[in-house]
């Protein structure tokens, strides 16, 4: 039998144990530069999709939206000023950039999440799961302490003032981790939602979908040769995708199989995104897999990387 | 100079106004708790929306979910992947009686390069203008006739919206065959194009 303060227990630890702040500052420094990127990729067809004479009117959002609902916009401040868009995206790009070095964090992660929501009320119609995936987690972000480790500014207070330089990415103060678990929910939650539609039926389970998949011209960056020419390759990469995607849920939050579930997820991801151009997408969903490694796992992999690093400098001068 | 001993400053916020330290950390976790099950229990009944008491509390909440931008829904390629490849072409008519065929950057005729920033085209006619956003269509028109208005003595006046579309066969018959032709066609929109349309466009 299980009692009240059991479960109540349980809950604490879970969402109020505390931990360094390392994972969620690396997630953050990654976010940030994938957030840039999508600024950038945004710049040539900046005013087709926001601009008061492209393909989307302000008219034609509240009209799919039946004119009821009030939504987080700050364009509606300026409906149909392209100076303002302009002012608007370089504000995003340093926000970005701000969040990628940990300038002001948590304030950078506001901009970034009032600029992608922003974005996403005045024209919806343009972005993709990734996107949504970039805004809810940069919403979730905002209230995570990422600007306590490696960030330029923000509280980085060490647990032992007397640092050894070997051990410095080891000994940061620790942090509530209620936000990072929001994060994992999130990323889970992706896996969990996508399991669930798929495996209703038809093609996920007959094992067919992945070659319609393959057939989308639109979608098509890079040729993969006989995986899709072959019923049993065709069988085994639909039955595979349900199985990594069942394993992004479940078997993720079991230490023992936590990082062969990432090995395995993010080859998927990368075959996918060799294959498929969906920009962002698929390194979104990559980045998100360093919030599942623990601390002292990330600390010692920024060490070797600095201690490298450190090497080459020398050995070049 | 000597050394002064600095006292830490603790920061202010409207927080450290408002309570003390102690009330703080007294209200804290149930607070946290608070909004962790709601944005939970929001999340939940957003994507499994298979009940009337769940439509229900999406119903009540959804103002403050739809206004934060936080609905999502991840069913990529399900319940299957997408199984028509389509295109959308904008045929415009000038005043003299000649035509011309416009169609936006279709992703399968750009290069590896190209196609990366450009992918907002795909997503905006194929996954959705050309089906199912009709709202979107008369600005589309527009668009296509601002952008095609290069003689100021013969503006457009009409621009028609056209989607092709071929079906994927599905693998037992399509395994060795090439894609079908997208060659079915649907009107979408025929729409007239006024002087105000193409107020203040330069023409080359």
């Amino acid at each position: 039998m299980m009692s009240i303060h059991t479960i109540l227990q349980a809950w604490d630890r879970f969402w109020f144990s505390e931990v360094s702040p390392l994972s969620v500052a690396v997630y953050r420094i990654l976010l940030g530069f994938i957030a840039g990127a999508f600024v950038l990729l945004l710049i040539p067809d900046l005013f087709v999709w926001f601009g008061s004479r492209g393909m989307c009117s302000n008219q034609a959002v509240a009209d799919w939206n039946n004119g009821h609902a009030v939504f987080l916009n700050l364009f509606s401040f300026f409906p149909d000023n392209d100076q303002f868009v302009v002012v608007f995206h370089c504000l995003f790009f340093f926000a970005a950039m701000a969040l990628m070095l940990g300038f002001h964090a948590r304030a950078a992660a506001t901009i970034c999440y009032l600029c992608l929501t922003s974005y996403y009320h005045r024209n919806p119609f343009i972005f993709n799961a990734g996107d949504t995936y970039m805004r809810v987690s940069m919403f979730w972000l905002i209230f995570s302490a990422s600007g306590n480790a490696l960030a330029l500014t923000g509280r980085q207070q060490r647990s032992n003032t007397a640092s050894n330089p070997e051990n410095s990415f080891n000994n940061y103060k620790k942090v509530s981790i209620w936000p990072l678990r929001l994060l994992q929910i999130q990323l889970a939650t992706v896996y969990w939602h996508t399991f669930f539609c798929k495996i209703v039926g038809g093609p996920w389970i007959d094992g067919s979908a992945v070659f319609t998949a393959s057939r989308i011209e639109d979608l098509q960056r890079l040729p993969l040769p006989y995986v899709f020419e072959h019923a049993w390759t065709v069988n085994f990469l639909t039955w595979s995708t349900l199985g990594i995607e069942g394993a992004l849920f479940t078997l993720i939050w079991i230490k023992e199989f936590r990082y062969w579930v990432i090995a395995i997820a993010v080859i998927f991801h990368l075959t996918i995104e060799y294959h498929m151009n969906i920009p962002l997408f698929e390194w979104l969903m990559i980045v998100s897999y360093v919030l599942f490694i623990e601390p002292e796992h990330l600390a010692f992999a920024l060490t070797w990387l600095r201690k490298k690093l450190t090497r080459q400098k020398a050995v070049s001068l | 100079m000597a050394n002064k001993q600095l006292k830490p400053v603790r920061k202010q916020s409207i927080l450290n106004e408002l309570l003390s330290h102690e009330e703080w950390a007294r209200i804290r976790k149930p607070i946290i708790s608070a909004f962790l099950i709601l944005h939970c229990t929001l999340n939940y009944c957003y994507l499994f929306n298979n009940h009337p008491y769940i439509n229900n509390v999406n119903h009540f909440f959804f103002g403050y979910y739809a206004f934060m931008g936080l609905e999502q829904a991840w069913n990529v390629f399900s319940p299957g992947p997408r199984a028509t490849n389509p295109h959308l072409t904008a045929v415009i008519t000038y005043q003299d009686g000649s035509s011309k065929l416009w169609t936006y950057p279709r992703m399968e005729r750009l290069d590896f390069f190209t196609k990366i920033p450009k992918e907002r085209y795909r997503k905006f006619f194929d996954d959705n203008a050309a089906w199912n956003i009709p709202v979107v269509w008369p600005d589309i028109a527009h668009y296509v006739a601002r952008t095609n208005y290069s003689d100021k003595d013969n503006p457009p006046i009409l621009v028609s919206l056209i989607r092709f579309s071929s079906t994927i066969l599905p693998m037992e018959e399509g395994m060795d065959k090439p894609n079908l032709p997208q060659s079915e066609s649907k009107v979408l929109g025929v729409y007239p194009i006024a002087a105000q349309d193409l107020a203040g466009v330069k023409q080359k």
